[in-house]
C-alpha cells in the first residue's frame, strides 16, 4: 500500500501518463524534512527585537498589582508592556462565528488588563534585544493575583448560582443553538418519534479536551516599514488572519501583508488570530522595529488553543426491527474562557453530521457553549465532525446491544443505499455520492474479519486474559468548506470559495499561485499534477506559490479538508481560463479556426492535420513578445479563478479495529486496523494515504492516549509531552488501507477532501473495539483515552472508569523521617 | 490538593490550645521554612523546596484567619510566590484539636493549591513534595504541641529580650530610610541565621557554649562568626548534631554570617555580595520595599502580596539595591540583628530531636561543610 | 525556552571533575547526559550556578570485568550497556532494562549512572541495580566508598551521592549457578516512564526456586524489593501456582503515588500481576 512510483525521471519524449493519480514524491518535502527552509523562527531581520511572554499561573484572578520595574533594568530589555499599556488600543481578538443572534461574547483582550480568566494568559510582554535576555526578565515581573473562583466543571458552571467565568456576564452560557429537523421542515417530529419508539437508548460520552500539538511551535515576526507592516507568522490562515489584525489594529488592510512561509503543521491549532501576533504588530508599531516572538513548546501545551471538550447527552430511537426512527443530541460544549475565531462554530459544525450515514426520520441537535476557565478550544482536526461521527457510531453499538443485533447488520439496515444518491438527510444536506456496501465489504476483507471473530470466539471460551474485540466506524463528514452562501446562512463571518492564478511565464514555466495555503499537506505537488493534466506541462515545470498575502492576493487559507476540493478545484477553473486564452492565440499563430484547434498533451493541433501544432508553453513566449497577436485580446495568457462551490462533498468510509484487551491489567493494543475510505478522486494516492495514515494517528490517539487534564485549580497538568500523550509510530499499528471511488458531483476534480477522514473515522472504531472485547464481562462504556486504568477499573468496578487522577486523594503522610530532599530555609 | 494528619500528643487540650497559637513556634514545624518577620497573626517568611534537580523558593506571608477558642479550632492561612516566578503556592491549614482524657488529638487539614511550571505535570511532583512537607510538618507540630508550654515558656524566657528589639527594628525599618532599613533587615537575618547555627553547635559541642551565650546577648556579628565556624569544626563528630540541623542547613550554608565566618575575611569586614549570596538579597528587597512605609499599610492578606509594614518576603527579589547590604554601616547590624525569635533548632528540639536527629543532622553539617568549604574556595 | 544562566566546565578527569564541582558555587549540578536535567533547566525549574559535564570524562565510560563483578563505568551510555558483550553475559537484566529506556536520541546521549544518581522512581535502572545487588562506588573530597543498592535510593530523586561527590562506577556481581532474569515494564506509550515495573533474577535448582530477587519500580519515592515475594520463593516449587501466589504479595507494605497515570490502588495491583509476569520468565516457565 506504500508502494512509491516515482516517474520523475521520463523521458519527456514519451506520452505522459496523466499526473493526476500518480504517487508521485511530494516535491517540497526534501526542503521541509531537512530544514533547507526558512520557517519563521528561522528570519533574522537587523535590529530585530525579541519577545518573551509573562504569563498567569491562575486560573481566575483579578490582577491587583504589576510591578515591571525590575524588567526594565535588566540586562538587554528595551522595553515592557502590561495590559494597562496597551487598554486603549488593543481591541478585542475576533470571534468571526456569532453562532446565534443573542450569542453572548465577553471580548477577549490580546493582554490580560485586570482580569485573567485562564492560566497562562498573557500578562505582560517583554521586549528584549535577544530572546535569552527576553526569558531572563520574565522572573523579575512580579504580578499580585487576587484568586477567584475557578470554574471548571461546565455541567457545574451551568447549574443554577454558579460562579461566573465573566461577573459581568449573567450566566456561563455563551449561546444555545438549535436544530431542529421538524421545525426546518427537513424531518418529522422528535418527540413524537421518540413516543412512538419501540425502544430508546440514552448515552452521555464525554469528548475529552484535546490539544493540537503541531510540529512546529507558533511564530510571528512583525517588521514596520514607514506605516506599512509585514507579518510573519506560522499560520494556516494568512489571508483571514491580514482582514482580521488590520481589523483589530487599526492598520489599513493595504498596509499589511502577512505571510505564511512553510509552515509545520497546524491540524487547526494554527486556524486562529492569536494575542501574541497582535500584540507583535501593536508593539512593532509602538517602538518602530521588527520583532519576533516564539512559543515555547510549554507555551504551546498550555496557550493554543484546544479541542473537543464535550459532554453529549444522545438518545436514539428504534423500532424492534432496529430501523431507526429518531435522533436527539444535547451538547455541552467548552469554549473555555472567551470566544476565540471560530470557538462556538466548531460543535455547530458538527450539528449536521449526528445522522450519519442513517435514514434517520426524526432529529433535534441542542448545544449550549459554557464558559470556563480554561484556554478556549477551537478547531481541531474534524472540527465537530469527530464528535458527531463518535456520537452516533458509539450509539449505533449501544442499540445493537439493546436490539441483539449484530451491529453491522444495524448499520446496512438503516445506511444510505447507493442506489439512493444524492440523498437529502434528516439534518437537510445533500450527501452527493457513495456506496457504503461496498466499502464495508472491502474493509471486512482486508482486517480478516471472519477469522478475528473466531478468534474472538476462542478466547472468550477459553477465558483469556487478553480478550478480542472489533469495532466498526461506519462513517461520512462534510467537507469541502464551503458553499458560502450554506457559511452565510450559518451566520459564519466570511464565504467559502476560493482562489487560484495561472502565470505562464516567457520560458514556457508556470507559476500557480493558490489562495489555499498549506502546512504540511502537499499542496505544491498536488497542484502540479493538476496543473501538469490541465495544461499538458511538466509537472517539474509548475511553481506552487502561496502563503504571502503580497503574492497570493485573495484566498481563504487551508482547514475543513478544502484545499483540493475548493482550492485545487480553482486552480483547474484557472487553467481551462488559460487554454481558452492561449487558444486564441494559437488560432491566429496557425492560421486556424479556432473551432478546429484540439488541445491534448501540452498542444494545440489543427484538426486532421497530424504533425502541426503549438504547444502552451511556445504560446507563452510567443505572447510574452507579442509580436504578433490578434486584434482586440490583451497580451496574456495568465488567468485567475475563483470558485465556490454549489454543496459540501462528503467522503465516507468504513473503518475497522480489532482490539485485544489485556484484562489483568486493562493495556489495550491494536491487533489490526483496517479501513477503506471513499474520498472521490485521487489526485496523489501517496498524500492520500499519508493523510489518512496521520488522521488514524490522531483519530486513534484521542481514543488511547491525549487529553488536556486541568486540576482543581485550573492547572494544566499535561502541560509537557511527557504527560500529554502524543503517539510516536511505535505505538501505533500496521495500518491496512484501501479506497473505492466514487467521484464527487460537485466540483471538475471529483475530489472530496481527504484531511480529516482518518481522525473522524477512527476514533469510535477504537472504543467499539475495546468496548466489544469485554462486554460479555459487564462492560458498557469506557471514558477517552482508555487509558489502561480505566479500562481496569471499569472492568473491576464497573462504570466508564472515571475521572483521571490528578492528585493523590488521601495523604495520610506518616513518614516520620526527615526528608533529605527539603533544605531549611536561609535568612 | 487536601492532605490530612492526624496524631495524639501528651498534653492537655488547654496546653496543645495555647501552644498553636503560638505562630513563632508552630511556622518553623514547616520543612525548609524560614520566618521573615512577625506581627500579631501575620508573618512572613519563605519555604524553600529542593527536590532532585528541582529547587523552588516561595516567599510570602500567612497569618492566622480563625482561632476559635471553643472549638479548639485554628486556621492558618499561608500564600507565597516562587522567587523565579514559577507560580504561587498557597496552603489552609486547619488544626482541629480534641481532648481525649489528659491527652489531645490533633487533625491537620491542609488544602494546599500550587500553579505554574510546577503544577504542570501529570507526575504529580508537587503531589509528592506536598504530601512530604505536609507530613513532616505535622510531625514537627506533634513534637511542638508534644512539649507543651514547658518549653515554650522556657524559649521565650530565653528570647524575651528579643521580642522588644524586634518590634523597634520593624518600627526603625519602615520609618527610616532605604539604606539603613535594608541594612537593618539583613543584619536581622544573620542573626537568626547565626542563632542557628549557634544553636547547633550548642547541641553539639558543650565547648561552644559561651560563644553561643553571646548570640543572645545580641552580639549578632559576634555570634555569626563564632558558631559557624564551630559548626565546622564540629564536622567530624557529625552524628551528635542536633535534629533540626537538617532544617537549619541550608541556613548556616547560605546565611551570610556562616559564610563569613567560614571565609579567612571576619564577619564583620566581609561585605554581603549580592551576587553569592541569595540569602541576603532576599532579605534585602523586602525592607527596601516596605522602608518607603505605608506603600500598602493596611491592605488586607489577599494573594501573596506584600504584607504592610514588615520586611516583604514577597517583594521582588530583583529589586535589591546593590548599595544595600554592603556598604551599610557595621554598626547598624548587631542591634536589630539580635531580636529574631526564631530558632527552627530550638523549637524543633526536644521530642522531634530524638526522631530525626541521627538520619538528618550527620547529613546536613556534612553538607554545610562542604557548602562552607566550597564558599570558601571560590571566594579565591 | 532558554535555561537560566549558569556558569559551565567541562572537566576530563574525575579530579577535574570534583574540583570543578567545588568550585562551581552555592547550587552545582552534574551533566551526565542531561537528559533529564536539561529539561528541568529549560523549565526554569532548576537554575544551577554552575553545570559539570562529564562527557569528556573518558575514564567514567565503559565496562570491565573484575573477577567476581563487572564494572559498569557511570558515563557509560545506555546504547553502549546495549551491545555490551559483559552486561549481555553476567546482566542481561541491564541490557533488557535499558532497552525500554525512553527512545533511541535519549538511549544515545542518557547515561547508566546518571539514570541512577537522578532516581528517578519511575526510571527503570534503579530497581534493575536493586535486584542485581549491585554497588555504588562514589567518590569525593573525602575519598572514595562504596554503598551497596539498598542503601543507595535513599527518597525521591535523592541518592546516598552527597553534594560535591560524583558516583563513577556501578559494580554489578556476576552471579553463579543458574539464574533467569526478567524486566516488565508496564507504560503507556513506548517512551513513556514506567507507570510500575518490575525486574526477577531467579535461581532454579532441582525444580525449585532456590532463590529469587524482585526490585519494583515507581512502587515507592524510592526502588523497592519485594522482600515477601523473595521469601515466599525462596525454596518453592517452581510451578505456576506458586509463583502466582507468591507474587500476590509484591504490594505489601508499599506506598506507591498517585497520579495522571495511575493511582495508588492499580498501581498496586499492577505490581502483583507484572512481579506474577516477570517471575514466570524469569523461572523458565
Amino acid at each position: 500500500m506504500t508502494a512509491v512510483e516515482d516517474r520523475a525521471g521520463l523521458p519527456s519524449d514519451e506520452p505522459a501518463a496523466p499526473e493526476i493519480g500518480k504517487a508521485r514524491r511530494r516535491k517540497e518535502d526534501a526542503r521541509l524534512i531537512t530544514g533547507k527552509t526558512t520557517w519563521t523562527d528561522n528570519m533574522v531581520l537587523p535590529g530585530m527585537l525579541h519577545l518573551a511572554v509573562v504569563r498567569s499561573p491562575v486560573a481566575h484572578a483579578r490582577i491587583t498589582h504589576v510591578d515591571v520595574s525590575a524588567v526594565r533594568e535588566a540586562p538587554g530589555v528595551i522595553a515592557v508592556y502590561t495590559g494597562q499599556d496597551f487598554a486603549e488600543e488593543q481591541g478585542s481578538l475576533p470571534c468571526a462565528w456569532p453562532v446565534t443572534p443573542d450569542m453572548v461574547n465577553p471580548g477577549h483582550p490580546s493582554i490580560a488588563v485586570d482580569q485573567v480568566n485562564h492560566v497562562g494568559e498573557a500578562v505582560a510582554v517583554i521586549v528584549a534585544r535577544t530572546k535569552a535576555a527576553a526569558q531572563d526578565a520574565v522572573e523579575l515581573a512580579d504580578v499580585d493575583y487576587e484568586p477567584l473562583p475557578v470554574v471548571l466543571d461546565m455541567e457545574r458552571a451551568v447549574a443554577e448560582g454558579a460562579d461566573l467565568v465573566h461577573d459581568h456576564l449573567e450566566s456561563n452560557t455563551s449561546y444555545h443553538f438549535v436544530f431542529d429537523a421538524g421545525e426546518m421542515g427537513t424531518g418529522s417530529d422528535t418527540d413524537q418519534a421518540f413516543a412512538d419508539a419501540d425502544v430508546v437508548v440514552s448515552r452521555r460520552f464525554v469528548q475529552q479536551r484535546l490539544i493540537p500539538a503541531f510540529m512546529e511551535p507558533r511564530s510571528v515576526v512583525v517588521q514596520p516599514q514607514g506605516d506599512n507592516y509585514t507579518m510573519w507568522s506560522a499560520t494556516q490562515i494568512p489571508h483571514i488572519l491580514r482582514v482580521m489584525a488590520a481589523m483589530v489594529t487599526g492598520i489599513p488592510e493595504h498596509k499589511l501583508r502577512v505571510v505564511a512561509p512553510d509552515v509545520g503543521g497546524g491540524f487547526g491549532g494554527k486556524l486562529q488570530v492569536n494575542p501574541e501576533e497582535i500584540l507583535c504588530l501593536l508593539i512593532a508599531r509602538r517602538l518602530g522595529k521588527p520583532v519576533k516572538w516564539t512559543e515555547t513548546r510549554s507555551e504551546s501545551l498550555m496557550t493554543a488553543h484546544h479541542g473537543r471538550d464535550q459532554i453529549q447527552f444522545v438518545d436514539v430511537a428504534a423500532d424492534r426491527e432496529g430501523n431507526v426512527k429518531g435522533l436527539r443530541v444535547r451538547l455541552l460544549a467548552d469554549m473555555g474562557a472567551y470566544l476565540r475565531l471560530i470557538t462556538p462554530g466548531v460543535p455547530a459544525l458538527g450539528a449536521f453530521m449526528y445522522p450519519g450515514i442513517y435514514k434517520f426520520p426524526a432529529y433535534r441537535f441542542e448545544c449550549d457553549g459554557v464558559f470556563t476557565n480554561k484556554v478556549p478550544t477551537d478547531a481541531y482536526r474534524g472540527a465537530g465532525r469527530p464528535e458527531a461521527t463518535f456520537a452516533i457510531e458509539r450509539i449505533m453499538d449501544e442499540l445493537a446491544v439493546e436490539l441483539g443485533m449484530d451491529p453491522l447488520e444495524l448499520r446496512r439496515r438503516n445506511w444510505i443505499d447507493a442506489a439512493e444518491f444524492p440523498f437529502t438527510t434528516v439534518a437537510g444536506l445533500a450527501y452527493d455520492s457513495g456506496d457504503y456496501e461496498t466499502a464495508t465489504q472491502q474493509a471486512l476483507e482486508l482486517l480478516g474479519y471472519d477469522e478475528l471473530r473466531a478468534e474472538q470466539q476462542r478466547r472468550r471460551e477459553s477465558n483469556d486474559p487478553v480478550q478480542l474485540g472489533i469495532g466498526f466506524s461506519t462513517f461520512t463528514e462534510m467537507c469541502g468548506l464551503a458553499p458560502s452562501r450554506v457559511l452565510g446562512s450559518l451566520s459564519f463571518g466570511a464565504g467559502g470559495w476560493e482562489h487560484a492564478a495561472i502565470r505562464m511565464l516567457p520560458t514556457g514555466k508556470v507559476e500557480v499561485v493558490t489562495g489555499s495555503t498549506p502546512h504540511g499537506q502537499g499542496h505544491e505537488t498536488a497542484w502540479s499534477q493538476l496543473v501538469a493534466d490541465s495544461l499538458g506541462v511538466p509537472f517539474e515545470d509548475v511553481e506552487v506559490l502561496h502563503g504571502d498575502t503580497a503574492i497570493s492576493s485573495r484566498g481563504l487559507d487551508t482547514y475543513g479538508s478544502r484545499s483540493l476540493v475548493v482550492g485545487g478545484s480553482a486552480v483547474v477553473k484557472a487553467a481551462d481560463k488559460v487554454i481558452a486564452k492561449a487558444r486564441k492565440i494559437a488560432a491566429h499563430l496557425l492560421e486556424a479556426s479556432e473551432d478546429d484547434l484540439d488541445f491534448a498533451g501540452g498542444k494545440f493541433s489543427v484538426r486532421g492535420t497530424p504533425g502541426t501544432g503549438l504547444g502552451i508553453q511556445e504560446i507563452a513566449l510567443a505572447i510574452f513578445a507579442a509580436h504578433d497577436y490578434p486584434e482586440g485580446i490583451e497580451p496574456s495568457i495568465d488567468a485567475e479563478a475563483t470558485f465556490d462551490p454549489e454543496n459540501f462533498s462528503f467522503p465516507h468510509g468504513t473503518h475497522l479495529c480489532a482490539m485485544e484487551v489485556d484484562t489483568e491489567t486493562g493495556f489495550v493494543k491494536i491487533r489490526k486496523y483496517a479501513c477503506v475510505d471513499d474520498v472521490g478522486t485521487i489526485v496523489n494516492p501517496l498524500i492520500v494515504e499519508g493523510q489518512v495514515h496521520g488522521g488514524l494517528a490522531q483519530g486513534i490517539a484521542q481514543a488511547l492516549y491525549e487529553e488536556a487534564v486541568y486540576d482543581d485549580d485550573g492547572n494544566l497538568t499535561t502541560g509537557t509531552f511527557v504527560d500529554y500523550l502524543v503517539p510516536a509510530a511505535s505505538d501505533l499499528p500496521h495500518f491496512d488501507t484501501g479506497n473505492t471511488v466514487h467521484a464527487a458531483p460537485g466540483n471538475p476534480i471529483g475530489a472530496k477532501g481527504v484531511g480529516e477522514a482518518g481522525c473522524i473515522a477512527s476514533t469510535p472504531a477504537v472504543v467499539n473495539a475495546a468496548l466489544d472485547a469485554v462486554r460479555h464481562l459487564g462492560v458498557t462504556d469506557i471514558r477517552m483515552p482508555l487509558t489502561p486504568e480505566r479500562v481496569w477499573r471499569a472492568l473491576h468496578d464497573g462504570g466508564d472508569g472515571g475521572e483521571r487522577a490528578t492528585a493523590r486523594t488521601n495523604a495520610q503522610a506518616a513518614d516520620s523521617t526527615e526528608g533529605p530532599s527539603m533544605t531549611g530555609g536561609a535568612l | 490538593m487536601q492532605l490530612e494528619n492526624s496524631f495524639t500528643v501528651p498534653v492537655p487540650v488547654d496546653e496543645a490550645w495555647r501552644v498553636l497559637l503560638d505562630i513563632e513556634r508552630i511556622a518553623p514545624c514547616m520543612p525548609g521554612a524560614a520566618l521573615d518577620s512577625v506581627d500579631g497573626d501575620d508573618f512572613t517568611g519563605r519555604v524553600k523546596v529542593k527536590l532532585g534537580p528541582i529547587n523552588l523558593t516561595y516567599q510570602g506571608k500567612a497569618s492566622f484567619i480563625e482561632k476559635d477558642e471553643a472549638a479548639h479550632r485554628a486556621v492558618i492561612d499561608a500564600r507565597g510566590k516562587d522567587q523565579r516566578g514559577n507560580g504561587t503556592a498557597a496552603a489552609t491549614v486547619t488544626a482541629v484539636l480534641q481532648a481525649e482524657g489528659s491527652v489531645t488529638r490533633v487533625d491537620v487539614l491542609t488544602d494546599l493549591n500550587i500553579t505554574g511550571r510546577p503544577a504542570q505535570f501529570g507526575r504529580g511532583v508537587m503531589t509528592d513534595v506536598g504530601n512530604k512537607l505536609l507530613g513532616q510538618f505535622a510531625d514537627k507540630l506533634a513534637a511542638q504541641l508534644g512539649e507543651g508550654d514547658a518549653q515554650g515558656d522556657a524559649e521565650r524566657a530565653s528570647a524575651a529580650a528579643s521580642e522588644g528589639p524586634l518590634q523597634k527594628a520593624a518600627a526603625t525599618a519602615s520609618g527610616a530610610v532605604e539604606e539603613i532599613a535594608a541594612s537593618a533587615e539583613q543584619a536581622a537575618g544573620e542573626g537568626t541565621a547565626a542563632k542557628k547555627a549557634a544553636a547547633a553547635t550548642k547541641k553539639a559541642a558543650a565547648a561552644t557554649t559561651d560563644k553561643v551565650t553571646a548570640s543572645d546577648d545580641g552580639d549578632a556579628a559576634k555570634a555569626g562568626k563564632a558558631p559557624a565556624k564551630a559548626a565546622a569544626e564540629k564536622s567530624a563528630p557529625a552524628k551528635a548534631a542536633p535534629a533540626k540541623a537538617a532544617a537549619a542547613k541550608a541556613a548556616p550554608a547560605k546565611a551570610v554570617p556562616a559564610k563569613k565566618a567560614s571565609a579567612p575575611a571576619s564577619a564583620d569586614t566581609a561585605p554581603a555580595s549580592t551576587d553569592t549570596a541569595p540569602a541576603s538579597t532576599d532579605s534585602a528587597p523586602a525592607s527596601k520595599d516596605t522602608a518607603p512605609a505605608g506603600k500598602a499599610p493596611s491592605a488586607p492578606p489577599k494573594g501573596p502580596t506584600a504584607p504592610p509594614g514588615r520586611p516583604a518576603t514577597g517583594a521582588p527579589l530583583r529589586s535589591v539595591p546593590s548599595a544595600g547590604p554592603a556598604s551599610a554601616p557595621s554598626a547598624a547590624r548587631p542591634k536589630p540583628a539580635e531580636p529574631e525569635p526564631i530558632d527552627l533548632l530550638e523549637i524543633a528540639g526536644g521530642a522531634a530531636l530524638t526522631r530525626y536527629a541521627a538520619p538528618a543532622a550527620g547529613v546536613a553539617v556534612i553538607i554545610a561543610v562542604v557548602l562552607l568549604v566550597r564558599r570558601r574556595r571560590s571566594r579565591h | 525556552m532558554i535555561p537560566a544562566p549558569f556558569s559551565y566546565a567541562r572537566p576530563t578527569t574525575v579530579e577535574e571533575a570534583l574540583q570543578a564541582i567545588a568550585e562551581g558555587g552555592e547550587d552545582v549540578k552534574v551533566l551526565a547526559g542531561g537528559q533529564s536535567l536539561i529539561p528541568v533547566m529549560r523549565l526554569r525549574l532548576a537554575a544551577p550556578e554552575t553545570v559539570v559535564d562529564l562527557g569528556r570524562v573518558d575514564g567514567l565510560r565503559g565496562v570491565r570485568d573484575d573477577g567476581d563483578a563487572i564494572v559498569i563505568g557511570a558515563m557509560t551510555t545506555h546504547s553502549d550497556v546495549l551491545s555490551d558483550p559483559l552486561i549481555a553475559e553476567h546482566a542481561p537484566l541491564i541490557a533488557e532494562a535499558t532497552g525500554t529506556v525512553a527512545d533511541r536520541q535519549v538511549r544515545h546521549r542518557g547515561t547508566f549512572g546518571g539514570a541512577l544518581v537522578h532516581a528517578d522512581p519511575a526510571g527503570d535502572l534503579p530497581a534493575v541495580a536493586l535486584a542485581l545487588d549491585a554497588e555504588f562506588v562514589i567518590v569525593g573530597p573525602g575519598g572514595r566508598r562504596t554503598v551497596p543498592a539498598a542503601e543507595f535510593f535513599v527518597d525521591y530523586l535523592t541518592t546516598a551521592v552527597e553534594e560535591g561527590e560524583l558516583l563513577v562506577e556501578v559494580r554489578v556481581p556476576k552471579l553463579a549457578g543458574s539464574w533467569g532474569m526478567r524486566y516488565e515494564k508496564f507504560n503507556r506509550v513506548a517512551q513513556a516512564w514506567s507507570i510500575v515495573a518490575v525486574a526477577a533474577v531467579v535461581r532454579r535448582e532441582n525444580g525449585r526456586i532456590a532463590e529469587a530477587r524482585v526490585g519494583l519500580t515507581n512502587m515507592g519515592p524510592t526502588p523497592l524489593r519485594a522482600r515477601q515475594v523473595e521469601e515466599a520463593l525462596a525454596g518453592a516449587e517452581a510451578t505456576a501456582e506458586a509463583v502466582a501466589a507468591a507474587a500476590e504479595r509484591a504490594a505489601e507494605g508499599t506506598e506507591p503515588s498517585s497520579d495522571l497515570n495511575a493511582q495508588a490502588d492499580y498501581r498496586q495491583h499492577l505490581a502483583t500481576v507484572l512481579t506474577r509476569r516477570a517471575v514466570t520468565a524469569a523461572a523458565g516457565l
